[in-house]
């Protein structure tokens, strides 16, 4: 079932996603509340590339990840992996295809069994859905662990592991898989400076060739450090979308993410109608008597480049249709 | 010895030993007689050489009859009993991990007021009301059971939310897993096994103790046991003997003493290692 | 008192473990309005610096050498004294002689905002205990409850949310003002900006800094973002401790 306008080889492309969560109100007969979410979100990764999804809590970033795998359903818009449809299929339908498309929750401890050791958990991976027998898919556990740096641990149980053994145990077991791609939420977060470079070193020095990665992340040395192209998300909507190899963040919101002491705090609550930004841009352009930034939201348009691509009026956007 | 082996050959002999005792009581349940020989006075205070395996009583019948007819009585609603919670239990869990809140919930509310009930004293009014020729020990076995169950029920809930609850089934559902592995192979087996079987053990042996303190209540009927016409001696004289049962001028009640302390021997070794055999890492 | 007397005079501090010295030779120093960070790497003892720091002594044997003082409590007295070397029951005696100092004269705000609430009681109950502890509690409580939670950034509606309820940067902002609410002369954040995001991190680093300078408090500050601690840190502690930097800025 695939769509006939995918982009050749993308792993991933996600096209108009749009979430809104219904919030029951506090009594029973208050009215519902819409939470938008996602309001709009494009984007591809190639084969063999690795994004990064940025922002504050609320900015819809995780949502995305988890519309991308399937653990929520979108209102609208399409996610396609492998140039297949893949949302609106039914559970069944996707536990057969799920062995390619992997998910590194932010809760390690909460992903692994509290009676199985490190290396059953990985066998048990490899035997249900990796299609080994169990003498192979104990040869092969015991290869990935120890890959990861869990060679001496493979008879640890969760609970005598720490924060970062953990990650590595669930990052072994998506590995194992060979997955066409690995959906990361908060891998490092919790984690000390000093074990995060060890566990992003794990997940995307250990990627397979071809695999497409994207990481969830508000760590933005991690961001430069590990991803080609990053992401940023405000208020349900990718507003910048650069590679920090070739180019400076440009979007106002974007460049104090990347240098929080570079300017002001921004302190006014977002903007529902326009920019949401807005309130708290300090550009001239969000400042003048007839800016457009409170009419229309910006839509993500090319700066410098196909590669880097702004929602900012001061940059040239024109409005969202 | 790496972890893993290290448990599986320290559940090994546990386990055994579990089924050992529990073959032995079922074993000794099936071939119960349903009723009792006929007096034979040729045969009184028989050796265990003239009548194996254990000689005869003052009516010159088999004890090895009365022991089989304990099993039976007591043992077998006492297994039944552990099976009731040790399901309801797995379903308080299931229900937990699944993340079905409502269902939940409603089942919590009926365990606290079921909870709240004084087990030992429904059981008695319970026991009073059933007709005569049905007061057998399974009824009240399945009553304690109903009542030991939301308890159970909750400790299992609590491991399964422990677990991670809705999270931890998410993420293995992601990682490809279909239900019955999460639910079944993760959640049951490994997880909720070791409360569930120490539930079971408890009410196990719980209802083995009941049989006991019922023999209080035989005494107001004036027989030996309330739930079985047919037994060497009630509980409640044995137990109200005071200094005169050391001194065993009655032979009656040394047998009675050994085949009931046989009894709850065997049950308690049954429980204790059936526990440790299913004990989590 | 000026506020060149110290609020915190920690010297040669060395607490030993079975087997292995846990940190020696740590000087910490706190003035009043100003901000000392303790940096290092993990593992090294910023948090049991920071407990032994207000007297919680919690290893054995424990405390080896050091002095502690609070010139600005007591200008003598060395707290440490008879407990040096003397083992885990001079510990609690000297942990129950302090008690009445922890969460009145200095407060710490633990690494996980959620070990900080109660997760029980309301945000506005906690807030109003919190008060509750200062040397003159104030005439109006529900006013003066307003006020601390508009320095954080909170709405006046979180005072009657649970901790359960409230969102990750909201409830690091909640167990800040706890933290602030008793008017503490020494504030000790242990790593307040774990799991913001970077612009958040900002506004929540800089709110401890400018409360503690409103109430004339000193602010000793677990950190392990070289951007942070450059930016706002008068000293620098680090850890491990054989060469204790002292960088006045």
């Amino acid at each position: 079932m695939s769509s006939p306008d995918s982009p050749k080889g993308a792993v991933v492309a996600v096209r108009g996603l749009v979430k809104t969560f219904v919030q029951a109100g506090p009594w029973p007969w208050s009215p519902e509340r819409a939470v938008r979410a996602v309001q709009g979100v494009d984007f591809e990764v190639a084969p063999g590339e690795v994004i990064a999804l940025v922002g504050q809590s609320g900015s819809g970033k995780t949502t995305v990840s988890r519309i991308v795998l399937g653990l929520e359903e979108p209102t609208d818009g399409q996610i396609l992996l492998d140039g297949e449809r893949w949302d609106g299929r039914t559970e069944s339908d996707r536990r057969t295809r799920r062995a390619r498309y992997q998910y590194v929750p932010q809760d390690a401890m909460g992903a692994l069994d509290p009676q199985q050791t490190a290396l059953e958990h990985v066998v048990e991976t490899l035997a249900v859905l990796g299609g080994r027998d169990r003498a192979q898919a104990k040869a092969d556990g015991v290869a990935m662990l120890q890959r990861l740096g869990l060679g001496e641990r493979l008879d640890a149980l969760p609970r005598e592991m720490s924060g970062g053994e953990q990650r590595r145990v669930t990052l072994a077991r998506v590995l194992a898989l060979d997955p066409s791609l690995v959906v990361a939420d908060e891998p490092t977060s919790g984690l000390d400076p000093d074990r995060r470079a060890s566990v992003l070193e794990a997940l995307v020095g250990n990627l397979p060739e071809h695999a497409g990665c994207i990481l969830v992340t508000h760590d933005m040395t991690e961001a430069r450090e590990w991803c080609d192209r990053v992401l940023v998300m405000l208020a349900g909507r990718v507003i910048e979308e650069i590679d920090l190899a070739e180019s400076e963040p440009a979007h106002p919101y974007a460049r104090i993410l990347f240098d929080p002491w570079s300017g002001a705090v921004p302190r006014e609550p977002l903007a529902t109608q326009g920019c949401p930004y807005q309130p708290n841009c300090p550009l001239d352009t969000a400042r003048a008597p007839d800016s457009p930034c409170g009419r229309a939201v910006p839509a993500l348009t090319a700066m410098d480049g196909p590669e880097h691509r702004v929602a900012c009026y001061a940059h040239g956007s024109s409005s969202q249709s | 010895m790496s972890r893993g082996d290290a448990s599986q050959v320290n559940r090994l002999p546990a386990g055994m030993l579990a089924a050992g005792c529990l073959l032995l009581l079922l074993a000794a349940a099936a071939m119960a007689p349903e009723h009792l020989p006929d007096v034979n006075p040729d045969l009184r205070y028989a050796q265990p050489s003239a009548l194996p395996p254990f000689g005869a009583d003052a009516a010159g019948r088999s004890l090895l009859h009365y022991a089989t007819q304990g099993a039976r009585v007591a043992v077998v609603p006492a297994i039944v009993a552990g099976l009731v919670v040790g399901v309801l239990a797995v379903i308080g869990g299931l229900l937990r991990a699944m993340g079905l809140r409502r269902i939940d919930g409603w089942i919590q509310g009926l365990g606290e007021i079921v909870g709240a009930l004084p087990r030992m004293v429904v059981v008695l009014v319970i026991a009073l009301i059933l007709p005569r020729d049905a007061r057998v020990l399974l009824p009240l076995a399945l009553t304690w059971a109903l009542l030991a169950a939301p308890g159970a029920m909750d400790e299992a809930a609590a491991v399964a939310e422990r677990l991670g609850g809705a999270r931890f089934v998410e993420a293995l559902r992601a990682h490809g897993y279909s239900a019955p592995r999460i639910f079944l192979v993760h959640v049951v087996a490994l997880n909720l096994r070791p409360v569930v079987v120490r539930q079971m053990a408890e009410v196990t042996m719980q209802v083995i103790f009941l049989e006991i303190a019922l023999s209080y209540l035989a005494l107001a009927q004036d027989q030996p046991s309330f739930t079985h016409p047919d037994s060497l001696k009630s509980w409640a004289d044995l137990l109200n003997l005071g200094y005169t049962w050391l001194v065993f001028d009655d032979v009656q009640t040394g047998h009675a003493l050994a085949l009931g302390v046989a009894l709850i021997g065997i049950v308690s070794v049954m429980a204790l290692a059936t526990g440790r055999a299913a004990r989590a890492r | 008192m000026s506020d060149s007397t110290p609020l915190l005079a920690l010297e040669g501090l060395a607490i030993r473990a079975p087997g292995r010295m846990l940190v020696e030779d740590i000087d910490v120093t706190v003035l009043p309005r100003q901000v000392t960070a303790l940096v290092g790497p993990s593992g090294a003892g910023k948090s049991l610096t920071a407990r032994a720091v207000m007297c919680v002594l919690d290893v054995a044997p424990g405390l080896e050498r050091g002095t502690l003082r609070y010139p600005a409590l007591d200008p003598t007295r060395d707290w440490y004294e008879g407990v040096r070397g003397q083992g885990v029951r001079a510990q609690q005696r000297l942990l129950a002689q302090t008690r009445h100092l922890r969460g009145a004269w200095f407060t710490y705000s633990p690494q996980a905002a959620s070990s900080a609430l109660n997760p029980g009681r309301t945000i506005g109950r906690q807030l109003e205990i919190a008060v509750g502890r200062r040397d003159q509690p104030p005439a109006n409580m529900g006013a003066e409850i307003r006020e601390i939670l508009g320095q954080v950034g909170l709405d006046p509606r979180v005072s009657s949310a649970l901790p359960g309820e409230l969102s990750g940067g909201m409830s690091q902002r909640a167990a800040l003002a706890i933290a602030v609410a008793p008017k503490p002369r020494l504030v000790i954040a242990d790593e307040p900006e774990t799991g913001l995001d970077p612009v958040l991190r900002r506004a929540v680093v800089e709110l401890l800094v400018t409360v503690c300078k409103d109430y004339g408090a000193g602010l000793l500050l677990i950190s392990h973002h070289r951007d942070t601690v450059a930016r706002i840190a008068d000293h620098i502690v680090q850890l491990p401790g054989q060469e204790v930097e002292e960088a006045p800025r």
